[in-house]
């Protein structure tokens, strides 16, 4: 009996993932990209941080394959590391800042945007003001100056990132809130007496599910991004650790005779930062109730 | 024998800004309305939308506060009653099945979720109950598992029912059960909530603004204009002699009882009114055909008729 009522849901479910070929790619990409950075010492051929001073500045063979050497399948730097193991260690950074970046930003975000469209009122005026300050403060700029003052770690980085980023997160939750807290189930769910923590938990968030996998997507892949941008300009992480962005930022000396290298970690980044969005989108699309 | 519902004085008032720099304004959805439902009885209310139906409804189920007055359930004050309590005795029926059923949840945990809030029983006695009660509201087992987007209107509604009488509430409110419903349903709805309600002993405090529906359903009837009761009598004299000229001009729009009819208002002449702005007077005299002078400066207050009804008219009868 259960399977006559949710075979077509499960199998309309099915349809919808394997009709989305954008879903399918990015989660194929992404799949990829977080192994290799879990599983970073079995995929890297060589310690991403060993120097060999004899190898410095090889080529991969795709660029130049004279001056290639088939050991380096990516070549290497200026200091003789592996480049391929580096990217590979840089994997980590990236998606670990971007990750607890997005979740640190998510949980202050959906939380301020459910209370202020619930509860509305004075609630409401205390989120809007503090979103309308958060947006008047320029993300970058702001997390240079505390960066520079503070230090650059990865602590640091994904601590004021998240303190930044959460006014997406507020803004859209509530008016999502704003929407469903109208709806008659949420006033059936009180007239049974649920309790106000009870509503929110099981009738409004389940609901937001969508609207939050897309933000989050979004938020993860800015953050990949800024992260990035700090060690470009020297703030983020720093040396010898092999973020994505420093690897950029070391490649910019070499960029008018060795384009290659800053051409590879930022393919990596413009990769990863499509994933994440294309993957955010895919699954709004799957799982978002079907309409009446 | 305590009434089950005793409705004295209630008005709610909201404040309300047309634009961002307009003013706040004071709108009077529900305007000093008083009304008694005898155990085991079903009230109907009727009036045109807008009239404060729905706020009153959500006042008894003890989702918005009156402004003023007092709303007694089983002879207590709502107000003080605890949410637990309170879902106990009263539980409520909407009039969308679309907007009333969270998509994310199935049929039995949309039925069983009452029992979960209340603690009531052992996982296993809970899936007892929701089977009997999705029996009782007439769903298949097979329904259990499905979710609403599955399931029609009708079945839909069906789902709302069993969930607002797994508690064993005494008072029902059902708002425009059956009005988002196609027609040939409609008619289903109504007899299920009619054969609950006697075999369940359940009162119910009756939504609608049609009257055919009304008339097969309710033993009682209040008229409701601009937030006002302008009639309120047993449904066999209000809805076959009517006192009031409101009254008199709905049911002149309705010459067969028919589910399914909404109020046409042919006899009617203007629009109703805006509540921010009610007429002074008796509310109803911009439209009133038979009002004169004094209706536009003193409004009529509810008065007994020798029928047994109240009535709020210079010139009733
Ligand atoms: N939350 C609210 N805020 C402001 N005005 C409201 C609110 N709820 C209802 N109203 C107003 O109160 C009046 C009565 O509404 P309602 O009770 O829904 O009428 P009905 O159910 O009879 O159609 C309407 O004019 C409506 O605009
Ligand atoms: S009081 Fe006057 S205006 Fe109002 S219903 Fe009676 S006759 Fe009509
Ligand atoms: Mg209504």
């Amino acid at each position: 009996m259960a399977a006559t009522a949710a075979g077509p849901k499960v199998g309309k479910r099915r349809g919808r993932v394997l009709g989305n070929p954008g879903l399918i790619v990015s989660a194929v990409v992404l799949g990829a990209i977080v192994i290799m950075a879990v599983f970073a010492p079995l995929f890297a051929p060589y310690d991403p941080y060993a120097q060999i001073l004899d190898d410095r500045l090889i080529p991969p063979a795709f660029i130049d394959a004279e001056l290639a050497d088939p050991r380096y399948l990516l070549g290497t730097d200026n200091l003789g590391r592996d480049y391929l193991s580096r990217l590979i260690y840089g994997a980590r950074i990236s998606l670990l800042i971007g990750f607890l970046t997005m979740l640190v930003s998510g949980v202050i975000g959906t939380a301020m945007g459910v209370a202020a469209g619930y509860f509305g009122g004075r609630v409401d005026t205390v989120v809007s003001f503090l979103v309308t300050t958060r947006l008047s403060l320029p993300v970058v700029m702001v997390a240079l100056a505390v960066v520079a003052i503070a230090g650059g770690s990865l602590q640091v980085v994904v601590l004021v990132l998240g303190l930044l980023l959460w006014d997406r997160f507020a803004v859209v939750m509530r008016s999502a809130t704003m929407q469903l807290r109208s709806l008659d189930y949420v006033a059936a769910a009180r007239a049974i007496g649920a309790s106000t923590p009870r509503v929110l938990l099981s009738e409004i968030l389940p609901n937001l599910v969508s609207p939050l996998v897309v933000v989050a997507s979004y938020e993860m892949a800015q953050a990949i991004l800024l992260e990035a941008a700090l060690s470009f300009l020297g703030l983020g992480v720093q040396p010898p650790l092999p973020s994505w962005g420093l690897m950029v930022a070391e490649a910019k000396e070499f960029m008018l005779f060795e384009p290659w290298m800053i051409l590879l970690p930022g393919l990596a980044i413009c990769i990863l930062v499509l994933a994440i969005n294309l993957l955010g989108d895919g699954i709004r699309d799957a799982t978002a109730p079907e309409g009446r | 024998m305590t009434p089950i519902l005793e409705i004295r004085g209630v008005t709610k008032r909201y404040s309300v800004r047309r634009g961002m720099f307009e003013p706040k304004r004071s709108l009077m959805a529900v305007a000093g309305v008083s009304a008694t439902l005898p155990r085991g009885e079903v009230l109907g209310l009727v009036g045109e939308s807008g009239c404060g139906k729905s706020t009153l409804a959500k006042m008894v189920l003890g989702l918005e506060t009156p402004t003023e007055g007092e709303i007694l359930v089983d002879g207590r004050p709502v107000a003080s009653l605890g949410r637990l309590e309170r879902a106990r005795l009263v539980q409520p029926v909407f009039q969308d099945p679309y907007s009333s059923l969270n998509p994310r949840r199935t049929v039995a945990a949309i039925v069983g979720q009452p029992l979960d809030v209340h603690g009531e029983g052992t996982a296993p006695e809970r899936r007892t109950r929701v089977a009997e009660m999705l029996a009782l509201v007439g769903l298949a087992e097979r329904h259990a598992a499905a979710y609403p987007n599955q399931l029609s209107g009708g079945q839909r509604q069906r789902v709302a029912i069993a969930r607002a009488l797994i508690l064993r509430p005494s008072l029902v409110v059902c708002d425009e059960p059956t009005s988002a419903l196609d027609v040939s349903v409609q008619a289903q709805i109504l007899n299920l909530l009619a054969e609950l309600q006697a075999k369940l002993g359940l009162s119910y405090l009756f939504i609608s603004h049609n009257l055919a529906v009304v008339y097969l359903i309710a033993t009682r009837v209040a008229v409701m204009y601009l937030g006002r009761l302008v009639e309120v009598g047993q449904a066999e004299t209000v809805l076959t002699a009517p006192d009031h000229p409101y009254t008199q001009a709905l049911l002149s729009a309705v010459p067969t009882p028919k589910p399914g009819r909404g109020l046409p208002g042919a006899p009617l002449k203007g629009s109703f009114p805006n509540p921010l702005d009610p007429p002074p007077g008796c509310p109803f005299h911009p439209r009133c055909p038979v009002a004169q002078d004094v209706c536009a400066t003193t409004p009529p207050a509810l008065e007994s008729k020798q029928a047994g009804s109240t009535v709020a008219c210079h010139f009733a009868g």
